[in-house]
């Protein structure tokens, strides 16, 4: 073949091959120009789903519609391009069109879960929830989980509308086997148990509502508000029905807001919060809790609003003066800490007991003092060592049981680390363990949940906090307890210790607060040490106690045995240093002040 | 330019046809592509981005993930409802955390015009990467056994090996970073063939230089290539620095730039990933470390031999029973050649077939070292991680080849036979992969 012969193969292979790809490659240019001008047009409101956007740019999402058509029309089976085109026009509410874009797609990929998850959200936009669910189900759920629980549980209203029952626990059982903490599935099944006279059914059904699992407290990372609403439904009638009872309820949602409050969870805590306010206003002062929320996302205009208007609804609501102070504190404002001091103060009048109240309103008259600022409700705060400041110190305290002077006592170093609960990893502290013994044998059934507490910890960002959400004692099984727990034995060699740590206790009747470090009698003590509860209010816990062993060590244990809610800071452990005049008394020694 | 037009179709037919995600940890090596096409950059230790792990799984599901592999990975299937994330039914392959190559970058590069494409669309186009890369290799290689000194019949038997050899344009038309640490391999090959055949040229040193950095931030596979440069850097620096040179000037140069060149490799190769994982290894290296996990040396020795020449998907389908008594065979006839050769046609330098038993003993040892030595080891009884001495490879099998053809053989019937037997070999081993997937 001459070069001539050659060019023409070449110029020929060349445009065969241009002529076979131009189509494919004029598509992949329009998806990516529509792709683009899509992205920079719309805002979505979810991340994986098809639903209509915020802030749509008319003219953007105009020429992001024109591309990805034109993409259509050189390559009509192109896959991303009709994807795109469904999530324009669902951005801009147009679900039957989008629907049309998908339905090609459908028929040409027919086991592509992505297309029938998407067809899912374009049928639940409609209003088709029959479709939803097919498609949905169709698409292997995936990320759907929560719109497809939603459509399960609408779809078995519809069934119980017309009398169909046992068509509805179905669906019920289906929403639940997908969403095993959906109480108001749960709910249904067990109306449909009680219809039917199966009292085995309603049974199990009732233990699992009384017993749930976390799932049922977690709030689901997802825009969609319906789901929180029926479980805010769900959950006011547990309480009706007395399943659940008002303090249940209660620790419900103290954990929900403690570990719920950010992002897109605390949009849904915030649903769900009002409609269980809506339905039992009378259980909690529901705007309380909102005000926390609002105070925990760090909206503190609402927060104090709400807080006020709480505290208007309930005036004997004295933690309410507190965040009132610790709003006010945030400004940072001369005023604020004026107005901080003066809440603080009042509270106090009602909490006398709460050394973080003392603290902060001592903290807040002193940067006012500073600056020359002098308010009625700092009048008491220039003492040089106030009643309230004794009860927190450790040399005070050891040299008022022991009864000696206060420069007789002598306090090592604190061999604790990250005592005071700063640094976590995941979900413990770090140099700290979750100890969880529950439900397991030989323990009693129950739910306790440990993170950190960040909105009121005693000192610094945060403090471990224990949940017991409940408990069920059971015959011939240990009471349940859960706690936080040293990582690594402190090595201890004979003398005196003290421990000592600040705590916060709000407790369900039978529950205790307790603090475990061998289970050597003769290293400090073995078994347990009880605190009594503080009502939420910060005490100090002292221990004095005796290592007799040379080998003695101790991993310090703080935990909650039973319902209710704990928070523990600024635990440091200490040996007792230098001549004391006196005799220890009978040792343990457990003071709380 | 005809082999390497095969080479082109052939690749493109294996990436078209073998179904997405059914190569070794492609998933994984995709991964690391399109996130770098994506964000324009590499993201260090990578948190998959939800977006594309929904995407990804879901193609999975399409694609039979759940019945082709995982079931023999971990003997179960996808599960009914689809996870968000992969590592929730697979810790086997998922991501690599802080692994770099600058296979992903080149991979990048053919998604970043389609990056708004589907996954399936843009895994194709990565594959595609690869087989450019095997198109490139193939030219290499002839020009490798040009520089060698090997006759034609024999360098085109051997190029035709590489072209028809099922594993590898198997791997070679897949995601992963072994092209082009194979390719990275070639390039210092031929630079140092370049180097002994010519004397001292700078295109060589460059090459030698060039290919073995771009494979030191390739793959793990090519870090033989520090040790082998080493010794052949004494030996050519001995050899002409000693006797070989005319003048005494000459001598002083050919012992300083090999030294000068060994220096520079060192203390780059410091810097690379995988220089630095060689370093890890070897402070780590116990004998017999690899073998504590249970498994033997002739099991993993079999494993590697049967995967070297025919095991498709996740390494986990064979070819026909039968099949690799074939390859087998052939391996005897040509170290018969070899020993007892019937025929001198195909001869060549001594000091090129010395090279090339030295370059592939060099990947073999490196390999075995890791193997025997390290607690992975017995995972990496696969026998792609020899490739890149596939091309010394290919020449020592049709060289031994042709020894042993008698001597009454025309040229014609020498190189056609050797090509037809590898042909018949090649349709045999892809159709039953083939009938795998498609068979119903």
């Amino acid at each position: 073949m001459g070069s001539r012969g050659r060019w023409a193969l070449c110029i020929l292979l060349i445009g065969g091959l241009g002529g076979a790809l131009g189509p494919y490659a004029m598509a992949v240019f329009h998806t990516a120009q529509g792709a683009q001008a899509l992205a920079g047009a719309v805002r979505p409101v979810f991340p994986d789903r098809l639903a209509p956007a915020h802030g749509v740019d008319a003219d953007r999402l105009q020429a992001a519609i024109a591309h990805l058509q034109a993409a259509l029309a050189w390559d009509p089976r192109h896959l991303a391009a009709r994807r795109l085109l469904a999530q324009a026009y669902a951005a801009q509410n147009r679900p039957r069109e989008a629907l049309e874009v998908l339905d090609r797609a459908a028929a040409d990929f027919p086991d592509d879960p992505m297309v029938a998850l998407e067809r899912g959200d374009l049928y639940d936009m409609i209003g088709d929830v029959e479709a939803a669910i097919r498609e949905y189900e169709r698409g292997h759920v995936g990320s759907r989980r929560v719109p497809l629980a939603v459509n399960l549980l609408k779809a078995a209203e519809a069934q119980v509308a017309q009398g169909h029952l046992d068509q509805a626990a179905r669906l019920w059982q289906r929403a639940l086997a997908l969403d095993p903490g959906n109480l108001a599935a749960a709910l249904g099944l067990l109306d449909f148990y009680r219809h039917l006279g199966d009292a085995d059914g309603a049974a199990e059904i009732t233990a699992r509502l009384r017993r749930f699992g976390p799932e049922a407290v977690a709030v689901p990372v997802d825009l969609d508000f319906r789901l929180p609403r029926a479980q805010g439904r769900a959950m006011a009638r547990l309480v009706e029905e007395g399943l659940w009872d008002p303090g249940t309820l209660e620790r419900v949602v103290a954990v929900q807001l403690a570990r719920s409050s950010g992002g897109l969870e605390g949009l849904m805590l915030e649903r769900l919060l009002q409609e269980v306010a809506a339905r039992r206003p009378e259980l909690r002062p529901w705007t309380f809790y909102l005000a926390e929320l609002a105070h925990r996302r760090g909206d503190l205009g609402r927060a104090e609003a709400l807080y006020r208007t709480a505290l208007e609804l309930h005036p004997d609501l004295a933690v309410a003066l507190r965040r009132l102070g610790a709003v006010a504190e945030a400004a940072g404002t001369a005023e604020g800490t004026a107005a901080a001091a003066a809440f603080y103060w009042r509270y106090l009048q009602a909490v006398p007991e709460d050394l973080r109240g003392w603290a902060r309103w001592a903290a807040a008259c002193a940067a006012l003092r500073a600056r020359g600022i002098a308010i009625p409700a700092c009048a008491e705060a220039a003492a040089d060592r106030p009643a309230w400041g004794v009860r927190m110190e450790d040399r005070a305290i050891v040299a008022e049981v022991l009864g000696v002077p206060a420069a007789a006592v002598v306090l090592g170093e604190n061999r604790v680390p990250n005592g005071g609960f700063e640094a976590w990893e995941r979900e413990a502290p770090a140099g700290w363990v979750w100890s969880d013994m529950s439900n397991r044998p030989p323990w009693s059934p129950a739910l306790f949940l440990g993170g950190a507490e960040t909105l009121e910890p005693f000192a610094g960002t945060r403090a471990a906090r224990v949940d017991g959400l409940w408990a069920a004692p059971e015959a011939g099984r240990k009471e349940a307890r859960a706690g936080f727990w040293l990582a690594q034995p402190i090595p201890l060699s004979p003398g005196l210790y003290v421990l000592s740590f600040m705590y916060r206790a709000r407790l369900a009747p039978g529950a205790r607060v307790g603090v475990w470090v061998s289970e050597r009698p003769e290293v400090l003590f073995a078994g347990e040490r009880w605190l009594p509860d503080t009502r939420g209010a910060w005490r100090k816990a002292l221990l004095i106690a005796r290592n007799e062993a040379t080998d003695g060590a101790v991993r310090p244990l703080l935990r909650l045995w039973g319902g209710g809610e704990v928070a523990f800071d600024e635990v440091a452990l200490r040996a007792l240093q230098g001549p004391l005049p006196a005799a220890p008394p009978q040792l343990p020694l457990v003071v709380v002040r | 330019m005809l082999l390497m037009g095969l080479a082109l179709v052939r690749g493109l037919g294996y990436a078209a046809l073998v179904p997405p995600w059914q190569a070794p940890d492609e998933i994984s090596h995709f991964e690391f592509a399109w996130h770098i096409a994506q964000l324009g950059r590499w993201s260090g230790a990578p948190a998959p981005l939800p977006a594309f792990e929904r995407e990804l799984v879901a193609s999975l599901y399409v694609w039979r993930f759940g019945e082709w592999t995982l079931k023999g990975l971990t003997g179960r299937l996808l599960p009914a409802v689809m996870p968000e994330r992969v590592e929730d039914f697979l810790a086997l392959s998922h991501t690599m955390p802080g692994r770099f190559s600058l296979a992903y970058v080149w991979q990048a590069l053919f998604l970043l015009p389609a990056r708004h494409e589907d996954l399936v669309t843009q895994l194709y186009l990565a594959r595609l990467s690869s087989v450019v890369l095997n198109v490139l290799l193939i030219g290499l290689a002839w020009r490798i056994y040009g520089e060698l000194g090997l006759p034609q019949g024999w360098a085109v038997a051997a190029t035709a090996l590489l072209v028809l050899w099922p594993q590898h344009t198997f791997i070679n038309a897949t995601v992963n970073e072994g092209p082009l640490a194979e390719l990275a391999a070639a390039v210092a090959f031929w630079g140092w063939a370049r180097l002994f055949a010519r004397g001292l040229r700078p295109e060589g040193v460059a090459a030698v230089l060039g290919g073995t950095m771009l494979g030191l931030w390739a793959k793990n596979t090519a870090a033989f290539l520090i040790g082998w440069d080493a010794l052949a850097a004494l030996a050519y620096g001995g050899y002409w620095g000693l006797r070989g040179a005319a003048s005494w000037r000459h001598r002083w140069a050919y012992l300083a730039v090999p030294t000068l060149m060994m220096l520079a490799l060192g203390a780059l190769a410091a810097g690379t990933p995988v220089g630095r994982w060689a370093w890890d290894r070897l402070q780590a290296w116990e004998p017999g470390k690899g073998m504590e996990a249970g498994m033997l040396l002739n099991q993993t020795l079999r494993w590697t031999w049967e995967s070297l020449w025919a095991r498709f998907g996740w390494i986990d389908v064979g070819a026909p029973e039968g099949w690799g008594g074939m390859v087998l065979l052939l391996g005897l006839l040509a170290i018969r050649g070899w020993l007892f050769p019937r025929s001198r046609a195909w001869s060549a330098p001594g000091w090129s077939v010395g090279m090339m038993a030295a370059f592939g003993m060099a990947v073999l040892a490196g390999w075995l070292a890791f193997v025997v030595g390290t607690p992975e080891g017995p995972y990496y009884a696969q026998g792609r991680y020899l490739f890149p001495a596939a091309i010394p490879g290919a020449a020592l099998l049709a060289g031994g080849w042709g020894r042993w053809a008698p001597q009454g053989w025309g040229e014609g019937a020498r190189v056609a036979g050797f090509i037809g037997i590898w042909a018949l070999l090649d349709a045999v081993a892809w159709g039953w992969a083939l009938l795998y997937y498609y068979g119903g």
